[in-house]
């Protein structure tokens, strides 16, 4: 493998998809990789992604949503992922090209939404 | 042996006859039981919630605080509706030997505890909401009716 460095940071354009189905997952997405730093094109070569998440601004102790995949995007449920309702938590993902990882993405903010619980069920005296 | 963190909050007495002869409007409503109140009181259960109101899985260990409780001689409980006890939604049970606890889901609730609130001779309606740990609370549960006689 040639003289390439280190990829180029994820020129990121993430967002937050909240699907209004019963499934409710979420979903992250960010932008392909397409150059190394050097400005060079990745061409053919195999680019996989990895995404976390965290809930320190600078992706300490990150939790990894999704790991070494092909796409340019994640689905997540909140309650899975264990994310904390009603606080802010902080996205990243980094790409790997050949066995050499790219630095983290800039953190993408995103406060994860409060939903009230349903109700206590089958309520009866005993 | 039982340690929890319940925790009962017993709101002013002067509320009482507002909560209890003052109380209307919509609400879920439909009565789902009665029962006789004799020498002892009942307890009153339920299933916690698995879900929030959009359907996604709600983990109650982790995302639900306590539940209030509201006692009215109106079926019909209302966001102005009071709550004269809470309790946390996670129990610690002290483990057999004494050595650790474990979290228990709390699902019943002693109405002794509420008899202050409620008046002899009267049948009064309980119902119940969840309060998951960022605040949100849920609708009223279905009211059960208490028959103090």
């Amino acid at each position: 493998m040639g003289a390439k460095f280190i990829i180029r940071t994820l020129a990121f354009v993430l967002c937050i998809v909240v699907f209004s189905v019963a499934a409710q997952a979420e979903t992250l997405s960010w932008s392909a990789v397409t150059t190394y730093t050097d400005g060079s094109s990745v061409g053919s070569a195999a680019v996989t992604y990895t995404a976390v998440w965290s809930t320190s601004s600078n992706l300490g102790s990150p939790t990894a949503l999704a790991s070494s995949i092909s796409g340019t995007s994640t689905a997540f449920n909140v309650t899975t992922a264990g994310m904390p309702r009603g606080s802010t938590v902080y996205f990243g993902a980094r790409a790997t090209v050949g066995g050499v990882d790219s630095a983290l993405s800039t953190p993408l903010s995103w406060l994860v939404p409060s939903i009230s619980p349903s109700s206590p069920a089958n309520l009866r005296l005993q | 042996m039982t340690f929890n963190r319940f925790h009962l909050l017993f709101v002013l007495s002067a509320l009482i006859g507002s909560l209890l002869f003052g109380c209307g409007g919509g609400g879920e409503g439909a009565q789902s039981q009665s029962a006789g109140a004799g020498a002892s009181s009942p307890t009153l259960a339920w299933d916690p919630p698995q879900t929030y109101v959009d359907n996604t899985p709600l983990d109650p260990y982790r995302e639900l605080d306590y539940y209030e409780f509201y006692v009215s001689i109106d079926a019909n409980f209302t966001d102005n509706d009071v709550p004269v006890a809470q309790v946390a939604a996670i129990s610690n049970v002290l483990s057999q030997d004494g050595r650790s606890y474990t979290q228990t889901l709390t699902n019943e609730f002693s109405l002794d505890n509420l008899l202050p609130f409620t008046q002899q001779g009267t049948v009064h309606y309980i119902s119940i909401r969840s309060v998951g740990v960022d605040g949100l609370k849920s609708n009223f549960s279905a009211p059960v009716a208490w028959s103090l006689t």
